[in-house]
């Protein structure tokens, strides 16, 4: 098997620059985070520097006791990409988005939300405004291109309904898109297990007898996936492992037998370690814990503390030194399309 | 991806410094092409520098299909996308740095082709459109000057700013696409749902172009497309094309007869025509996909196609093209020497061209050449 040729998902950007063990991961994670730590301390520092009103020992102190840790990054992350969905029902209840464009557009604005906070920190880049670039730029990746000025309508409605303080507005989303796509590495092109799942139910229908019980297992396996996008199933499985895993539950909440498939489908040797595989995507997916506001209201209230004054435009740093060079990030002030 | 760096703008940073900017080379709407070069390598590159300014809704569309599936494809018939890096309000794509385009040599009146060298050209082109179909990739703009030569005559695929994925009916996709004079049948006719067929069908007009060294359905409109296509092909029956005359729009359009191909490819052999016929099939269905193309009698049988370093390119300077020889005759100014098959008695591309640049042109009409039109 050595000379076979490549698989075509080998050649995919997602398989060969976005996979890792669950060690490397956590690793890559913990390395990541404790970089950010030092640039928020190091940005404090220099603001102590510039700042004349002498507040800066306590904001030290303070942000030094709050820093958050990788789990309470993850926590905050995992909330915000938990309202993807909500957001990117909006737009399909507006006719912004069609129904069929729904599950890749909220997939692949998960996937990169994701794959931003493996290069980049909350104490940089707040979630709440990445989530909204990621899925503007997921739009747009996924064909299904609507106008920012569309996309900010029912943002900024919301804003002025729930009477915050501030209302999104198109720079919010726009000025955050170089940054997000250059953390992607440039590579847009995502791979979900929907459409693999598709393909299992088309084949499977040469298998099993019964279409009507299977038609019903197949629609229940969307639940499944739609759960297994918030996992890091994404990381270390491929998007076919993963959706065979979720045919699994499925299978079992409707009291079928898929096994009868695969043992027909693939050889004992390959079984084997299929089977392996498709345990832990399961496991996976039901070990699957929602972030509840709670949390991520508490974890928001540390990260006021410790953000990245030289990220942060409300900050003396970013006022006295980011502004007065001119320097800030792009923004798109033209009215053409 | 080899860098030690984990912050996305530190990586940004990375890449764009690996990199030189020289001189402009040509400028677009929207975007400015530089060649460059790869500081440490020295290798020549070309840097697509997108321009975001006037962008009203952020980075635009074709910007990020381009990018989207450059980062996918790696294949010698694909321009390769060596890096991206972005510079304030600008993308810059770092492309492999290629010479010319197919569009340029078919125009270059000063070239001759042998049916060897468009052979050579289709397979190139096959093989990389091949490959994108392979990924589930449609072009959606194929034309030849979209198909860019490198300077050892590889021939790459390239501007990929329509390119989309396929194969999920329940996605409409537009069917204004495709430059018009390539357009297959039924984007004319509107169809929304459609495969890699549509890029065959510009390869096929592409092809009858290589041979009449001139556009082959240029149609003055879009309306006009329809029909300047019937009337080149004949206009498709129901048996041709099942359903084509119950679409909903109806069918009224003047009823042109089959004309006879072979007397218009005439410096074409028949397993030629009979190719170029499987890739403008008017049903999309039966129409002939790229890895069938490839396997068809035409790429197996005589003559072999060139060698892509022997193919004709234009010269820098028109003026030391053709070099007086000795005799009289003129010669290319590149070698043509490897090109000969020595003791197998086959004349080769490149032989057959000296003679013919030697032979007068009168003699010339009955060779199976295609001559500039």
């Amino acid at each position: 098997m050595a000379d076979r040729k490549p698989q075509l998902f080998e050649q995919t950007s997602q398989y060969q620059h976005w996979r890792f063990t669950p060690s490397s991961l956590a690793k890559l994670r913990a390395e990541n985070n404790r970089l950010g730590v030092d640039r928020v301390l190091l940005g404090l520092q220099q603001e102590a520097q510039v700042d004349d009103q002498g507040a800066s020992d306590t904001r030290i102190a303070e942000a030094t006791d709050n820093l958050l840790t990788p789990a309470e990054e993850l926590k905050l992350i995992g909330f915000y990409l938990q309202m993807i969905k909500f957001c990117a029902k909006v737009y399909m209840t507006s006719k912004l988005l069609k129904p069929e464009s729904l599950n890749n557009v909220k997939a692949t604005a998960i996937n990169f939300m994701k794959r931003f906070y493996l290069h980049n920190v909350v104490f940089d880049y707040h979630p709440k405004n990445i989530m909204l670039t990621c899925l503007y730029l997921a739009t747009k990746v996924e064909n299904a291109f609507m106008k920012i000025d569309d996309f900010i309508r029912p943002l900024a409605a919301a804003d002025a309904k729930s009477g915050s303080k501030t209302v999104t507005k198109s720079e919010d989303v726009l000025g955050l898109e170089f940054i997000v796509i250059q953390s992607l590495q440039f590579e847009l092109a995502v791979h979900h297990p929907y459409r693999a799942a598709y393909g299992f139910y088309l084949d499977m229908q040469q298998y099993i007898e019964d279409k009507d019980r299977l038609r019903d297992v197949y629609e229940r396996t969307a639940h499944y996936i739609d759960q297994s996008l918030h996992t890091d199933l994404v990381f270390f499985y491929q998007p076919s492992q993963i959706a065979l895993g979720a045919f699994k539950l499925a299978a079992k909440d409707k009291d079928f037998d898929v096994d009868l498939y695969l043992t027909q489908r693939f050889d004992a040797r390959s079984l084997e370690l299929l089977f392996l595989a498709l345990d832990e995507i399961q496991d996976g997916i039901t070990g699957f814990a929602q972030a509840t506001k709670e949390d991520a209201r508490l974890i928001d209230r540390k990260l006021i503390l410790c953000r990245n004054p030289e990220k942060n435009p409300n900050s003396v740093l970013y006022k006295k030194t980011v502004v007065a060079q001119g320097d800030v990030p792009y923004v798109s002030d033209s009215d053409s399309d | 991806m080899s860098s030690k760096a984990i912050l996305g703008e530190e990586i940004n940073k990375e890449t764009e410094s690996l990199y030189k900017k020289e001189k402009k080379l040509g400028e677009g709407t929207y975007a400015v092409v530089y060649l460059g070069h790869h500081i440490k390598t020295g290798r020549k590159v070309a840097i697509k520098k997108i321009k975001l300014g006037n962008m009203r809704s952020g980075l635009d569309m074709s910007a990020i299909r381009e990018v989207k599936a450059l980062r996918e494809l790696r294949h010698p018939n694909v321009i390769e996308l060596i890096d991206v890096f972005s510079h304030k309000t600008s993308l810059n794509l770092v492309l492999e740095f290629l010479d010319t385009d197919l569009e340029i040599v078919i125009k270059d009146k000063s070239l001759v082709f042998m049916p060897a060298d468009i052979k050579s050209w289709m397979m190139m082109a096959l093989r990389g459109l091949d490959h994108c179909h392979r990924c589930w990739l449609l072009h959606r703009d194929l034309k030849p000057n979209n198909f860019l030569i490198a300077s050892n005559g590889q021939l790459k695929l390239a501007d990929f700013g329509l390119a989309r994925e396929f194969g999920d009916v329940k996605r409409a996709m537009t069917s204004q696409t495709v430059t018009r004079w390539y357009r297959a049948p039924e984007l004319l006719l509107g169809a929304t749902n459609y495969t890699g067929s549509i890029d065959i069908w510009a390869m096929g007009c592409i092809f009858a172009e290589l041979s009449l060294r001139a556009p082959y359905l240029p149609g003055a409109s879009d309306l006009e497309q329809l029909t300047t296509t019937f009337r080149a092909r004949g206009t498709p029956t129901e048996d041709e094309w099942p359903g084509v005359t119950k679409l909903p729009a109806g069918y009224n359009f003047e009823r042109f007869p089959k004309p006879q191909f072979s007397d218009l490819f005439r410096g074409s052999s028949d397993d030629a025509v009979d190719l170029m016929n499987k890739m403008l099939a008017f049903n999309p269905v039966t129409r002939i996909g790229a890895s069938d193309a490839l396997q068809h009698a035409y790429f197996r049988s005589l003559p072999r196609p060139t060698a892509p370093a022997k193919l004709p390119r234009p010269a820098q300077n028109i003026a030391d093209v053709d070099v007086e020889t000795a005799d009289g005759g003129k010669k290319r100014q590149y070698e043509d020497a490897f090109d000969d098959m020595a003791g197998n008695g086959i004349e080769t591309a490149a032989a057959a061209r000296d003679r013919l640049k030697a032979e007068p042109a009168a003699k010339r009409a009955d060779l199976r050449i295609s001559s500039p039109a």
